[in-house]
């Protein structure tokens, strides 16, 4: 299967602090790849390189053949980002934000409009375009904040711990919209803290530590690692892997 | 340029959402400027009570306190010695008259006649104006007494209570029909201090927009918004200058909607001239909004750039001449020169008074305003680009 990404040896430092230490590993087309690790293992400094907003220090990325270190602008006409935080303009109306943000991405206002249409229906927002996103529940604004990633129709999604927070209708929501998505031609990296999640959802799985990936596999290879794959959990191979003891 | 006037929009969008930034920087200039007028600027006459200690001991004394009540806007205060000391010392009063004992014997001789005035400090403006006021009343009195003197003498033989009646007539009939008749021609509804004070408030409005600005890039940075923006196909450059536009048009919207209403209400200035304020205003926006892009790249947090913006507003409202008349020396008029209040203040009074923009007298103040605006915004742009990814 066709790579959509493709990320070779990234590294980045802050100051003297190795954030991310020779990663690489690739994404295929229409394939949900979970990127797991405990707090400060470097997750969200790769996803920030990857989606364009950090520089690597070294190593190099590509998107559907795009490599960054020819330049970002075409690279961001492909990727849809939905970060950890409810990245929202909460004065603003759903409707109001899909469309500003649709037209960051490079739509018209006719096709903004359109698209931010469709968007609310599938995350079943359209109820409740015209209202003020702070008047939303926690999970309502997560819908909001998924949608808006969708916004440009993008190839690859980006989804960074999509379910904080949120309640098991929304939380269920939202793995169906993303098992939708892949369905309709998507790839997705998919970060989160809930093993389960990463288990139900994801064609394969990186677990990340350190700065560096400590394993990488389907759900059922790793879970070989430590025995019967029907029977170990994927979280007592994430603890087996990068240990029990606090990281915050 | 899509996207621009789409950053533009938005910040416009936001800024009518939030009711409490609506109301601040729109209604709250009216009322403001309301007050002030209703404060400063509704009567054309002066206003102030004297405070007089009366120790005379004949008629001259309470003769000059009747006169200085009949002063048009003056009102007068009796008090004791003691009663004035206790309140110069917490300072309720700063300025009183005191006539001596002796006031009419020594006025009623030709001497010499010392009053005493006792204040705090300089008295307060309109002390020294009470002051003013008496001394010429006692002048006055001073040489009424010399005339009655000089009269007497002449008349010879005849009782002096005589001589004294009539010329208490012929001064008061003087007195009741004044000689001298001062006339008062009104240019426009309310004189140049409307517009002085409307070019103060507005441009102190104006620059509470700075806060609004400063905020801008912060709250993106505080919201997660900024990173997300900048996995779009927006540059750093199109969501810098449409922060940037953001901040002009929001400020016209205010100069409008203010001026608007001053027209309506004051009819102090043309329509022309409130068309030219506009213009003006806008300029001083655009150098407000590069200070407030200024610091919103600057700051790291929200309340960082409220602080910024809030210090830099009030120093320049203070030291910029938004509220009184800075004189053409002094500590006052060199720090001015540091503001951006001052250039602006003069560019929007003059056009006021005048009707239209004065290229030649205002060039100094107009390229002021030019070279803040685009050595800010030069500025501010590389912090940005610096900050942005932070």
């Amino acid at each position: 299967m066709l790579a959509i990404l493709e990320a070779e040896e990234l590294h980045k430092s802050f100051g003297d602090t190795a954030a991310v230490n020779g990663v690489s590993f690739s994404i295929s087309e229409r394939e949900i790849f979970g990127l797991l690790g405990p707090n400060g293992a470097g997750k969200t400094t790769t996803i920030r390189m990857l989606s364009t907003v950090l520089p690597p220090d070294a190593g190099s990325v590509s998107i559907a053949g795009h490599a960054f270190s020819d330049g970002t602008a075409p690279v961001r006409q492909l990727i849809g980002v939905c970060p950890q935080e409810l990245a929202l303009y909460p004065e603003l109306s759903a409707d109001e934000n899909l469309i500003f943000f649709g037209r960051m991405t490079g739509l018209s206002r006719a096709q903004a409009k359109e698209r931010a249409a469709e968007t609310l229906q599938r995350i079943g927002l359209a109820d409740r375009a015209g209202d003020a996103v702070r008047t939303f529940s926690g999970g309502m604004k997560r819908r909001v904040n998924i949608g808006i990633a969708l916004m440009s129709r993008p190839r690859l999604l980006f989804l960074d711990e999509p379910t904080v927070g949120i309640d098991p209708q929304s939380r269920n929501h939202i793995f169906e919209t993303v098992l939708q998505l892949r369905a309709e031609g998507m790839s997705v990296l998919y970060t989160t803290h809930y093993m389960e999640e990463a288990d139900r959802l994801c064609d394969r799985i990186a677990i990340i530590d350190g700065g560096s990936i400590i394993a990488l596999g389907t759900a059922a290879d790793l879970k070989g690692r430590l025995g019967d794959p029907t029977r170990v959990t994927l979280e007592e191979v994430f603890l087996d892997l990068t240990g029990q003891s606090l990281r915050d | 340029m899509a996207r621009i006037l789409s950053v533009a929009g938005l910040e416009v969008r936001r800024f009518v959402a939030d009711r409490g930034d609506l109301a601040l920087s729109l209604i709250l200039p009216i009322a403001i400027f309301a007050l002030m007028m209703g404060a400063f600027g509704g009567g054309s006459s002066f206003s102030a009570t004297a405070f007089v200690v009366n120790l005379d001991e004949g008629r001259m004394g309470a003769e000059l306190v009747a006169r200085l009540e009949q002063v048009e806007g003056v009102r007068v205060k009796l008090l004791d010695a003691d009663d004035a000391a206790r309140r110069l010392e917490s300072a309720s009063v700063v300025n009183v008259i005191v006539l001596p004992a002796d006031f009419s014997e020594r006025l009623s001789a030709g001497q010499r006649t010392p009053i005493v005035v006792r204040r705090r400090g300089s008295g307060g403006q309109p002390g020294q104006i009470i002051t003013g006021i008496a001394r010429t009343i006692s002048q006055e009195m001073a040489i009424e007494a010399a005339a009655g003197r000089y009269v007497q003498r002449l008349a010879g033989d005849i009782p002096a209570s005589r001589v004294s009646e009539a010329l208490d007539q012929a001064l008061d009939a003087a007195r009741s029909e004044p000689q001298v008749v001062v006339s008062t021609e009104v240019v426009g509804a309310q004189g140049v201090s409307v517009n002085r004070m409307l070019a103060g408030i507005l441009v102190m409005f104006l620059m509470f927009s700075v806060t609004l600005s400063a905020r801008g890039v912060v709250e993106d940075r505080r919201l997660g918004t900024l990173e997300r923006l900048m996995t779009t196909r927006l540059s750093a450059n199109q969501l810098f200058v449409g922060r940037f536009v953001a901040g002009i048009g929001r400020a016209v919207v205010q100069t409008a909607i203010l001026m608007a209403v001053a027209y309506v209400l004051l009819r102090s200035a043309s329509l022309a001239a409130h068309v030219w304020v506009l213009l003006l205003s806008a300029l001083f926006a655009a150098a407000v909004s590069a200070i407030g892009l200024l610091i919103s790249a600057l700051a790291r947090t929200p309340d960082q750039a409220t602080w910024a913006a809030v210090f830099a507003t009030m120093v320049m409202s203070i030291f910029g001449g938004a509220f009184f008349d800075l004189g053409s020396s002094g500590l006052f008029d060199v720090l001015s020169r540091f503001t951006l209040h001052r250039y602006a203040i003069q560019l929007i009074d003059g056009t006021l008074a005048s009707g239209s923009i004065d290229w030649l007298a205002g060039r100094t103040s107009l390229l002021v305003l030019v070279v803040v605006t685009v050595g800010t915004l030069t500025v501010a742009r590389m912090v940005f680009g610096v900050e942005a990814a932070r």
